[in-house]
């Protein structure tokens, strides 16, 4: 049914030729050669040897002797976390537009599963640094707010992983003869993000029906290759231009969900996005920023338009035992662009909620 | 039923009157030997084991000696195995260096005294470890809405009751979990009943901190949290027939609450314990409906507080108290009164005192004073009821209330 839904036009996009560059060039990236393996000891050996003399601490990295604090009566407590690697559950309250041009309010809870490895090979100017940030099944749900058949508005992402690589001397090599070396002057990496599910608040009305009807908006994957030309090499800092490719379905009840319509979306690499991400050498604050414009091509033999753009900001309040507590403000936006005959609708919300968190680091 | 009430009534003061004027075997005056010290075992004189404990003040040497037997023959009652057996001879060279030996009585266990017949006997009991049967005399008189109401049959109103206490002093923990397990009653003639299936508390005296709280607030700062919180739930609660709203039934199928003691003593024997809960349970206006199966009645879900002191005056736990005060208030989840709840309020104060043990297992005298405050939900109406107590407890395998002192912390 799905391949069916495609265009003749579309069959002819090269978007299987570009997926599959991108997943090989992104392979030939992380592909790291027995040397760089046989030196990782090696690097655990300097970062540890780093950790007994150094106070600032590069949070992403495996637990330190300087993450922690005696406390006065001689009890050791963790004072720097990684704010990339734990397991999260959220509960806020939220405001979201309902589509009529008012404001409601929502609880929002929410799950979240990321870890964060760093790779260090070299010394000095051979130095070169790799930051992978997974993250697994994570999303949010408002429990009380159900626009589609009973199914509560949320959006859940099965996998995304964004993969940093920083040089000190960047450069690249043509491959001439002589092989050419010349500067280049980026950090580069890769977002990956597989099955995103979201279940806007507010539902369509078909063209054909009078009442309106629930719709889903499935993300089946978006890669980007990106660019850092900020290249600060810690971890949890970067500011990530990419361009990449996407693969979006919207399925819009007709007038249910058990009978739908879909609207297939691909962008040939005409997804361009830009990411900020900072914290704080202690893991306490955290700030990432991220905005996505995505012209492509859909199932119906029209360009048409997708753009999001979202802001976080984290602050561990407090730990017991450790395990750190935070509050978060979130603010998140998506044009959702027309299809099936359905209008294009602006998904806004803004939700301050409180996170507890179990640290896998 | 009035009959069968006043003759277990009859019954059992005839039995407190038999115990008041059996032959007491105490043995005032009598030397004992000690329970912590060691026991030498030796052949006297006439060829008998004889048990031995001496002690030296200055040249003299005194020793307290016992038979090895009982007065009726074979073993002492609850003695200690002897630390050393001495070969024959022992008690000759004893005499012959001056000890002065004095005629005692057997060493006897924490808890325990020992009569001039040897047989020891239970002195202290652990009213918190028990099994007991008991029948009251319950006058019960009801307040409906305007008038106090008398009935006929309030003076005539007995009670027979059970239940199973278990409460485990853990050392290790520095803890005490308290058990109830088919607790009961049931008056007659009206045939009011209360029952409770299952029933756990838990109290603490921790001195570890239960975790650390690391505050993120300019200098990172960690700070001990020891919550004095102990927990507890119930499990099947019944009130069935209340004598306010004789047609209702109250089925609570599960209560769970957190509890502080702002005050308990070092082995938490004594407290003082306020807690707060939630509970879910169903409830028959007309119990009658029952009849027609479980999938009738209306349920309900509510808040539930109780605050109470627990005191045993003196160490011997003869004389044990309770005072309970009790608040809820069930929330009705469906049916006409969907939503609405209703405020319910009991004050209960008892006083129950051991005055005689038959055979170890203590028979007590039981005073209970007991005021509670229903709304019907459906109908709006606020009863009071007023009930006096008083009657016989007997309780089986109460251990000796002995308190060995807790470790200075619990086991992390």
């Amino acid at each position: 049914m799905i391949v069916r839904c495609f265009a003749p036009n579309l069959r002819r996009l090269t978007f299987p030729f570009w997926g599959i560059v991108l997943v090989f060039v992104s392979a030939v990236l992380l592909w790291k050669p027995r040397s760089a393996r046989a030196d990782e000891s090696t690097a655990g050996g300097e970062k540890n040897a780093r950790s007994g003399g150094e106070t600032t601490s590069d949070s992403g990295e495996d637990k330190r002797e300087s993450d922690y604090q005696i406390s006065e009566k001689g009890r050791k407590f963790r004072v720097r976390f990684d704010p990339a690697s734990r397991v999260s559950l959220t509960m806020g309250g939220s405001a979201y537009h309902d589509g009529n041009g008012s404001v409601a309010p929502a609880v929002e809870t929410g799950f979240s599963f990321q870890y964060r490895k760093v790779y260090r090979t070299g010394a000095g100017e051979g130095r070169v640094f790799w930051q992978i940030d997974h993250q697994l099944v994570s999303g949010w749900v408002r429990p009380f707010v159900r626009p589609a058949d009973g199914v509560p508005s949320l959006e859940a992402t099965l996998y995304r992983a964004t993969l940093l690589r920083h040089s000190e001397s960047p450069s690249i090599v043509l491959p001439v003869s002589p092989p050419l070396t010349v500067g280049f002057p980026f950090d580069v990496g890769l977002d990956a993000e597989l099955g995103k599910v979201t279940v806007p608040v507010v539902p369509v009305t078909l063209p054909g029906f009078e009442k309106p009807a629930p719709w889903v908006h499935l993300g089946v994957v978006h890669a980007a290759f990106t660019l850092d030309p900020w290249r600060p090499g810690v971890p949890g800092r970067a500011l990530a231009l990419g361009i990449g490719v996407r693969y979006d379905v919207d399925v819009y009840g007709a007038p249910t969900l058990s009978a739908p319509r879909f609207v297939h979306r691909i962008a040939p690499l005409t997804s361009g996005s830009a990411r900020f991400r900072y914290q704080t050498d202690d893991g306490i604050w955290m700030m990432d920023v991220y905005a996505e414009a995505t012209p492509h091509w859909t199932s119906e033999n029209t360009w048409s338009f997708f753009g999001a753009a979202h802001a976080r900001v984290d602050r561990t309040l407090i730990a017991i035992n450790d395990q750190p507590i935070g509050a978060y403000a979130d603010v998140h936006y998506q044009y959702l662009p027309e299809g099936a005959g359905a209008p294009a609708l602006h998904d806004v919300r803004a939700t301050l909620g409180v996170a507890a968190s179990l640290s896998l680091k | 039923m009035n009959k069968r009430a006043l003759t277990l009534l009859s019954a059992s003061g005839t039995a407190l009157v038999c115990a008041l004027v059996a032959i007491p075997a105490r043995a005032d005056g009598v030397p004992q030997l000690a329970w912590d010290k060691p026991v030498r075992c030796l052949t006297d004189n006439n060829g008998k084991v004889v048990r031995v404990q001496c002690e030296t003040k200055g040249d003299q040497t005194e020793c307290l000696v016992t038979p090895n037997e009982s007065k009726y023959g074979g073993e002492i009652d609850r003695a200690k195995p002897c630390d050393t057996v001495e070969p024959e001879g022992a008690y000759e060279r004893l005499a012959k260096d001056g000890t002065k030996f004095t005629p005692a009585l057997a060493e006897a266990p924490p808890g325990y005294a020992r009569a001039a017949t040897g047989k020891a006997y239970q002195v202290k009991f652990d009213l918190l470890n028990r099994v007991y049967l008991g029948a009251s005399w319950v006058p019960t008189f009801q307040l409906n809405a305007e008038t106090l109401k008398s009935p006929a049959d309030a003076f005539a109103r007995g009670q027979a009751e059970m239940g199973i206490h278990i409460s485990v002093l853990s050392h290790k923990g520095r803890s005490r979990h308290d058990i109830r397990i088919l607790e009961g009653t049931a008056t007659f003639a009206d045939l009011e009943l209360r029952g409770l299936l299952f029933a756990y508390d838990y109290q603490h005296v921790h001195r570890r901190p239960a975790f650390y709280l690391t505050s993120f607030f300019g200098q990172p700062r960690l700070y001990e949290v020891a919550p004095p919180l102990g927990w507890g739930f119930r499990v099947l609660r019944v009130a069935d027939r209340p004598p306010a709203f004789k047609n209702t039934l109250d089925m609570e199928f599960a209560e769970a609450h957190l509890a502080w003691n702002p005050w308990q003593s070092e082995d938490m024997y004594n407290h003082v314990r306020i807690q707060a809960g939630l509970d879910i349970g169903k409830f028959w206006q007309d119990r009658q409906e029952l009849s027609k199966g479980i999938g009738t009645g209306t349920w309900y879900a509510g808040f539930n507080a109780d605050a109470s002191v627990r005191l045993a005056l003196g160490d011997s736990g003869l004389h044990y108290t309770l005072i309970e005060f009790n608040y809820s208030r069930p929330n009705y989840l469906e049916g006409p009164k969907a939503g609405e709840g209703a405020n319910n309020f009991t004050l209960k104060a008892s006083y129950e005192g051991i005055f005689v043990a038959i055979n170890d297992q203590p028979l007590s005298f039981r005073v209970t004073a007991e005021g509670a405050s229903r709304e019907d939900p459906f109908t709006g109406q606020r009863n009071m009821e007023v009930r006096a107590m008083a009657g016989l407890r007997f309780s089986f395998w109460a251990p000796p209330k002995v308190f060995e002192p807790l470790p200075e912390f619990e086991d992390p």
